[in-house]
């Protein structure tokens, strides 16, 4: 650019002088052309001597010419020095559109003079100001993003739309494990079709590869976005590849442990319910030595609440979710043994099982469980005296989102009129509304054919 | 490429080729009228053509007659020109001291303009075109050395430009200055104008409004003896065309138009030898005005093909630069040689 500015074709200075000497020279031209015209008629009127005539005129003609030369020379000095106060602020300018042009944003033009040029000037300065500053925002910013980009723990790679790779901060200390260096193409390959299918579709695409490296695998995951190249209009994509073996081996040490834990709490489940089996069997052979029917029936029925907890643990341990129990089994197991328990042929009273795909946590389930068991038993005790044929109908279902509901009913004698279930003496019945009351629950009676024990529970 | 057929050619052409034929008939007829001869047709035509491209805006149509033109014309007037000027028995005429002198003072020309067009960085055809417009015979020597330099018209106007305002300052101010000054006598002051001044007009100008000096020799005399000195300036494209045609090419070359302009000169020789009445009389006012117009019309086609901006380029003022300085080096010859081989 400065080479420009000196190489240029037609330059101000040149056109100011050609000016200025074409105007004085034609000037003198024409006035001393007039004057000797003047003079010569003015002197052959005089009827001065020839010879006299002669010098005048010589020597007018010496002092007009000469008087032109000097006149054209004092014009061009002028002219010289007119011309470079006009063009030498305005070569400043160019010098400095130059410097700016090589990218020297510091550049600053001397500004003295009031006129437009010093306005120019000035706005010149200002641009360079505001140019620098941009700059140095600019650069701060690349600086700022520099630095994430080279100490970000992933590759980050650039390809254009042809999959030539532009950029990268690929060095050997982003892959962990001490993998060495390689070659930028080795994680291009592998994900050429996500690569093209990011390109396509403008969506992120990821993928976890495991790279064979020197007989060792790296587990790697990567994703593709689309992304603007820098300074260009193409669009290109940007790859992402994160060494994963840390992550790797952090999940399997966490599986590994639950795998430790999960076994452990079976054994617990396991435990428990045979210890509860010990207790229902200590029951059961305590109950031999008594001979009171009365208190025989309370030995049983303890045996029966020890059992349905039992019965619990015992899926628990049994399930592959530790923290559930399938509820429609477990209710079909607990009212088994209580038809067994209490010597109840099957073919005269018919046990009708409804219900969901319901799970229960523990905290739920043993209470489920021995409301169930408390209110089954009680239809199996006094619903059907005296051999009579019936039905036990246990449902359990959501009601919305909130609430399961569950039904224990029996189409026997029905509950007697006069005896208040929430205020009875029967422990079985007040177990029933204490649990009801311990998970939050609601209990209804229905006396309407039967028996029908109405349980809201929160989900 | 394909070539075209003449009709094509002509259609193509015509309209340029009228309008450049037409102002150069202008210029002409502008001598003609004017009666003065500062009035060069040739310049008259440049100048009146660059003013008509200016005005007008140049049309693209009209450019390839504007190019054929100068083609056409130039050797067309090379010849004619030749057989009027090119005079060898007029040339053997002239004293040796005088001779001697012009040998010098063409060379210094050259020198000085060739010098200052190397240290200048000026393009090669406008300094070896106004070194031969300033040194041989003005309009006429670039007009003739042109095709061989294989010049532009941009090229041509400015050499043509700058050598006519030097000739202009050289004829009213410089040269009455210093014969005033220096005292020299009518003869000497024609000798002067034929030796220095690069227009033939100018020196019959210069010739004619030299009475206020001494009065010893009629001025007819005195205008046979600056146009016998002139003549033999016209020697100067013997050497020029091939030097320059040479040194474009970088290597020697002798253009077809050298060998055309000596044929004709020693034509013309022939003839004048044979019958100088004929030659006088007839021929001359004859052949003239052909090459007057022949050139007035090539150089006006110039002019039309020329881009004014030009003019104010940096080649422009450098060539103005050299004219000048080749003017008054070549003056300043002249006196030296005068008090060497005439006053001494």
């Amino acid at each position: 650019m400065a080479g420009e500015a000196s190489t240029q074709k037609s330059s101000l200075r040149n056109n100011l002088m050609v000016f200025f000497f074409l105007i004085i020279i034609i000037w003198g031209i024409l006035i001393t052309e007039f004057f000797q015209y003047v003079l010569q008629e003015t002197l052959s009127g005089t009827g001065l001597d020839e010879a006299v005539i002669k010098k005048i005129t010589v020597n007018f003609t010496t002092l007009s010419t000469g008087v032109t030369i000097a006149g054209t020379l004092i014009v061009l000095v002028i002219a010289l020095l007119l011309s470079k106060t006009i063009t030498d602020p305005i070569k400043k300018l160019i010098d400095g559109v130059a410097e700016v042009a090589k990218g020297n944003f510091s550049t600053r033009i001397e500004v003295t003079s009031q006129d437009e040029l010093g306005q120019l000037a000035r706005g010149f300065n200002h641009m360079t100001n505001q140019l620098e500053e941009l700059l140095y925002r600019i650069e701060a910013a690349k600086k700022y993003t520099d630095n994430i980009v080279t100490t970000i723990p992933s590759i980050l790679i650039v390809l254009d739309s042809r999959m030539n790779v532009l950029s990268t901060n690929m060095d050997s200390d982003k892959l962990k494990n001490g993998t060495p260096s390689i070659g930028l193409l080795q994680f291009v390959e592998p994900l050429k079709d996500e690569i093209k299918a990011c390109l396509e579709t403008g969506e992120i695409q990821n993928k976890e590869i495991a790279l064979n490296t020197e007989g060792a695998e790296t587990p790697l995951v990567f994703s593709a976005a689309v992304s603007q190249i820098e300074l260009e209009e193409e669009i290109g994509v940007l790859l992402t590849i994160t060494d994963i073996t840390e992550q790797k081996l952090a999940q399997e040490r966490i599986k590994a442990s639950l795998k430790e834990k999960e076994v452990l709490l079976k054994e617990v489940h396991h435990r428990v319910k045979n210890n509860l089996q010990v207790i229902s069997s200590l029951l059961s052979l305590q109950a031999g030595y008594v001979n009171d029917k009365q208190a025989l029936e309370l030995f049983k029925e303890s045996q029966n609440r020890v059992r349905s907890m039992a019965i619990i643990h015992e899926r628990l341990y049994q399930s592959k979710d530790l923290g559930r129990i399938d509820f429609r089994g477990y209710v079909r197991d607990l009212a088994d043994n209580l038809f067994r328990s209490y010597g109840v042929d099957s073919g005269r009273i018919m046990l009708n099982v409804n219900v969901d795909n319901v799970f229960l946590g523990v905290d739920m389930a043993i209470p489920c469980g021995l409301i169930v068991n408390e209110l089954v038993s009680n239809s199996l005790k006094y619903a059907f005296p005296e051999g009579r044929k019936g039905e036990i109908r246990i449902d359990l279902f959501p009601e919305g989102e909130k609430n399961l509901v569950l039904i224990v009913k029996d189409n026997g004698i029905g509950f007697p009129e006069e005896l208040d279930f929430r205020n009875t003496e029967t422990l079985g019945l007040q177990l029933v509304n204490t649990l009801t009351e311990q998970v939050g629950g609601t209990i209804t009676l229905s006396r309407e054919g039967g028996t029908m024990f109405k349980i809201v529970l929160p989900n | 490429m394909q070539k075209r057929d003449f009709l094509s050619l002509l259609k193509e052409d015509l309209a340029g080729l009228v309008l450049a034929v037409l102002i150069g008939l202008m210029g002409y007829g502008a001598k003609l009228i004017m009666q003065s001869p500062i009035a060069d047709p040739l310049l008259v035509a440049m100048v009146m053509g660059i003013v008509v491209r200016t005005a007008t805006g140049g049309s693209t149509r009209l450019r390839p007659g504007f190019t054929v033109a100068p083609m056409i014309f130039i050797p067309l007037g090379i010849g004619f020109y030749a057989a009027n000027n090119l005079n060898f028995v007029k040339f053997a005429k002239v004293q040796t001291s005088i001779i001697s002198i012009l040998i010098v003072v063409i060379f210094v020309y050259f020198a000085v303009i060739l010098l200052l067009g190397k240290l200048l960085g000026q393009k090669k055809q406008i300094t070896y075109l106004t070194a031969t417009g300033s040194a041989i015979c003005g309009a006429s020597a670039i007009a003739i050395t042109s095709p061989a330099v294989e010049a532009e018209p941009d090229d041509i106007s400015i050499s043509l430009l700058s050598v006519a305002l030097a000739a202009l300052v050289g004829l009213f101010i410089i040269l009455p200055f210093c014969a005033t000054l220096l005292g020299i006598t009518d003869r000497n002051y024609s000798l002067l104008s034929a030796s220095v001044l690069q227009f033939t007009g100018f020196v019959k100008a210069a010739v004619g409004s030299a009475a206020f000096l001494s009065t010893d020799t009629p001025v007819r005399d005195l205008m046979s003896l600056a146009l016998s000195v002139k003549a033999v300036r016209y020697l100067g494209l013997l050497i020029a065309i091939p030097l320059f045609a040479s040194l474009v090419r970088k290597k020697l070359y002798i253009p077809w138009i050298l060998w055309f302009f000596l044929g004709c000169g020693l034509l013309g020789t022939w003839v004048y030898s044979s019958n100088e009445t004929f030659y006088t009389e007839t021929l001359t006012p004859l052949i003239r005005p052909i090459y007057d117009v022949s050139w007035s019309i090539a150089m006006a086609a110039i002019g039309l093909n020329v881009d004014a901006r030009e003019l104010l380029s940096n080649n422009g003022t450098k060539a103005l630069i050299m004219a000048f300085t080749g003017f008054f080096a070549a003056t300043a010859t002249f006196f030296i040689g005068l008090y060497i081989f005439v006053i001494r």
